[in-house]
């Protein structure tokens, strides 16, 4: 009977339209999340006429989604080497507070020069030892900053490694429920939204490729360079902290399947993400400038030390700059050695010495260059100050001029750090920027109006109301039938 | 059907976007402003930062050498004065010297005046400008000259006893003084009396001052001597002259042999007096190149302070003009997002 459809139409119109605005109400729900997307409910006519609800679906667009994991790895990169390059970039401070080793190196120089010119006056030989202790508490100061960034750089990498591993499982399970859901043809939007959420959060960590296996929406996982991150199963990702990271030596790589994926012995080294903005922090700008402040060091030790005046032969030796248990002056780049760099505890008062002996010749012995003892000898301080300026040959792979004045060698380093981290910060304004629009462009596609909400809410109201009134029509009608009948 | 959407959630941040980044540059801006600076000096310059912190330290040295200038300058001044001293002194002795006294009050006024003259030119010599003796050279600590009584008179006398056979006192041995014959006399001053002033006497017995004049680093390239060694010859010869005049017991000597003394003296001092002008020169020479530093190394700090400005200053009128829009912009900003935060469907339905 025709009239018995009509109630059954009815009903299913109002089946459908309640989970329609159950539908609509998680939108309104999920709004404010970044990481929800608007859920369609598809509505569709079955032969008899009536309304069924087919499936609910969520809006998606794959090719935003990929530039947006791409844009967060890019940017979480880029931060994370920008804050390591920040770090060390303290080490050189404001040009104007003169707190580099650069600019202390200039104020040795200037106090040295006063004191060539007034050399029997040890209240400025006093301040050529303070310019000095003030030098080298500066160089060990940033030594001791670039150890400790690069310390930091590899907890970094192991806190990154092990989030890593977490999200990995989380995924794993995540993708096992969406692919079980996919064969049942249950509702797994609300699935696939926490499993895409996990994505971007894994994308901060490192680069990533997805690709989508088609059937019962399974994913593959591959970093960027190609190694595989997650096939059904999570893939391990390995990383073990260095106990001691003492200059010149890089740290450990970081392994998926025992692969190294970071350092030089990588095959397929990953391309973004913040595992790699820390590898290069750690292992490669860190590094440099360590060199250079190890290199500065040595320029020190050089510029400093005394030569036999004798002619006898005798090995040069640390003058005023010196290192623990030294017995000569090095001729290559010393790791650590601006760890160590001290004032040679022969010339200051502090520590018993005499800051004539700078005049004098600090070994004693053949080393002694004021031989006549004049109070005020000038030769050996002058030299100094002309030591101080003259070229000196300096280790390539600090990345400067190999042959300058230690004053512009300390001065390029300072000109290296700082155009890295002008480089570092307009790279990483570039991708927070590009991931804000990728965001934005992504929030726009796949995100919820409210506005648009609304307006479906009253249409479904209306519907509804429709719906609920043709019931009671029939019922109506059946009544009047019946009462016939009886 | 699919339409274009925007989603609540960016129509919203939209006007916010970019609010973080418009107040960091307010603050940034207000700071130039205050400072006159870019308020983040390497980020702005980069590759360029290390050659503002070079500029800084070559300010810092010309600062250091144009204070140390104004020691050796004062160093200068005082030599100068110094000889001066000793010049003028020296000229009215041998003014009385050229006219060959002869009588024996005159001769006595000679000698006294000899001894004075001595006794203020070692003590003129012994000048210091502070803790430096400005004649000592390198050996600036001690006094260049040995006081006459403690040394050289104790050389002198033995040298005299040995020569003439004189007894001690020698200048009181009256008979064996003007027993001398003008050859003996012009014997001694030739041989032994000579090599008193010559080293290694004159180093052991006279003076403790070192060769080496003072040495300043004036200018980044330049070093001049600024002082004059007590073993110059001007000092030599002036102490020659006056020790002979003073302490020959000129007073006993037979006429003849003292028109020797005296000549010899005369011809001594003058040669000594000419040496200090030239030595004076000399010191003038280096003021006048150490003054001419001053100024050049004063011009370069003036254009290297120029240069430091053209790395690190901001344009404070621009600076202000970027305060003014980015206020503007925020303000624009904070509105917008209120208005948006109001558009609602629910307000007309």
């Amino acid at each position: 009977m025709s009239l018995s459809v009509a109630l059954n139409t009815a009903r299913s119109s109002i089946q459908a339209t309640s989970t329609q605005i159950a539908t609509s109400g998680k939108n309104v729900a999920g709004a404010d999340d970044p990481t929800y997307s608007r859920k369609i409910a598809s509505k569709t006519t079955t032969a008899d006429g009536s309304a069924r609800l087919v499936s609910i679906g969520r809006a998606t667009d794959v090719a935003l989604y990929t530039r947006m994991l791409g844009a967060t790895s890019a940017t979480t990169g880029a931060t994370a080497r920008l804050e390591g390059i920040e770090r060390l970039a303290e080490t050189v401070g404001d040009p104007e507070l003169e707190t580099s080793p650069a600019a202390k190196i200039g104020a040795l120089s200037s106090a040295l020069l006063e004191y060539a010119n007034t050399p029997d006056d040890p209240l400025f030989g006093q301040n050529v030892v303070t310019a000095a202790s003030d030098l080298t508490r500066t160089m060990n100061a940033a030594a001791e900053t670039v150890l400790t960034v690069r310390k930091d750089a590899d907890a970094d990498i192991a806190a990154s490694v092990d989030r890593l591993n977490g999200l990995l499982g989380r995924f794993e399970e995540m993708n096992q429920a969406v692919v079980a859901g996919s064969g049942t043809g249950r509702d797994i939007t609300q699935l696939m939204d926490q499993r895409d959420a996990l994505l971007s959060q894994i994308s901060e960590e490192i680069g990533i490729s997805v690709v989508n296996r088609g059937q019962n929406n399974d994913l593959v996982l591959y970093t960027d360079s190609g190694v595989t991150l997650f096939e059904t199963r999570a893939r391990v990702v390995a990383f073990t902290p260095a106990s001691i990271l003492t200059a010149g030596m890089t740290g450990n790589a970081v392994t998926i399947d025992g692969v190294p994926v970071t350092g030089s012995n990588a095959s397929m080294p990953l391309q973004s993400g913040r595992l790699v903005g820390l590898t290069e922090v750690r292992d490669e700008v860190a590094m440099t400038y360590q060199r250079q402040l190890d290199e500065m060091a040595r320029g020190l030790v050089t510029a400093f030390a005394e030569a036999d005046q004798t002619a006898g032969g005798a090995p040069d030796l640390p003058g005023l700059f010196t290192f623990p248990s030294a017995t000569g002056v090095p001729g290559v780049v010393t790791a650590n050695l601006s760890v160590v760099l001290q004032v040679n505890p022969a010339v200051d008062p502090a520590q018993g010495g005499a800051v004539a002996r700078l005049r004098d010749g600090i070994n004693g012995g053949v080393y002694t260059y004021n031989t006549g003892g004049g109070a005020s000898f000038s030769v050996r301080l002058r030299g100094l100050v002309d030591g101080l300026a003259g070229n000196q040959s300096f280790d390539a792979g600090t990345g400067l001029s190999p042959v300058s004045s230690l004053q512009e060698f300390a001065a390029g380093s300072v000109s290296w750090i700082e155009a890295l981290r002008a480089g570092a910060t307009r790279s990483a304004d570039y991708e927070t920027a590009l991931l804000s629009r990728a965001s934005e462009a992504l929030s726009n596609a796949t995100g919820v109006n409210l506005d648009e909400e609304y307006a479906i809410q009253l249409q479904l109201e209306q519907s509804f109301g429709a719906s609920s009134r043709l019931i009671s029509v029939i019922d109506d009608l059946f009544k009047t039938l019946l009462g016939i009948v009886r | 059907m699919r339409t274009s959407l925007i989603s609540t959630m960016s129509l919203n941040s939209a006007p916010r976007t970019g609010l973080a980044e418009m107040q960091e540059r307010l603050a940034a801006a207000t700071k130039e402003v205050a400072t006159g600076r870019h308020a983040d000096t390497g980020l702005v310059l980069a590759d360029r930062t290390g050659r503002t912190v070079s500029l800084r330290q070559e300010m810092g040295s010309l600062d250091s050498m144009i204070t140390s200038n104004s020691v050796a300058r004062s160093r200068i001044e005082k030599t100068h004065l110094a000889l001066e001293d000793i010049g003028g002194s020296i000229q009215s002795l041998q003014n009385n010297l050229t006219g060959l006294p002869d009588s024996t009050q005159e001769i006595a006024i000679l000698r006294r005046q000899a001894n004075d003259a001595l006794d203020k030119f070692v003590s003129t010599m012994n000048t210091a400008d502070g803790r430096v003796h400005l004649f000592a050279g390198t050996n600036s600590e001690t006094p260049p000259l040995a006081e006459y009584d403690s040394g050289p008179k104790a050389a002198l006398d033995a040298a005299l006893i040995a020569k003439f056979g004189l007894t001690s006192p020698p200048q009181e041995d009256t008979a064996g003084l003007a027993a001398i014959t003008p050859a003996d006399m012009s014997d001694f001053l030739d041989n032994e009396f000579a090599a008193m002033f010559s080293d290694p006497d004159w180093t052991s017995v006279w003076s403790s001052a070192a060769d080496e004049p003072l040495q300043s680093r004036i200018s980044p390239t330049e070093t001049v001597a600024t002082s004059i060694s007590a073993n110059g010859t001007a000092t030599r010869d002036l102490a020659k002259a006056l020790t002979a005049l003073a302490d020959f017991g000129i007073d006993h000597l037979a006429p003849e042999t003292r028109a020797v003394v005296f000549h010899r003296s005369l011809s001594t001092m003058n040669a000594g007096l000419t040496q200090t002008v030239t030595d004076r020169a000399m010191l003038g020479v280096s003021q006048q190149r150490l003054d001419a530093a001053d100024t050049r190394m004063r011009n370069a700090r003036d254009i290297v302070e120029q240069r430091i400005a053209a790395f690190e200053a901001v344009n404070p009128v621009e600076k202000k003009a970027e305060i003014d829009q980015l206020s503007v912009q925020i303000e624009m900003s904070y509105s917008l997002t209120a208005k948006l935060l109001r558009l609602s469907i629910m307000n007309y339905a």
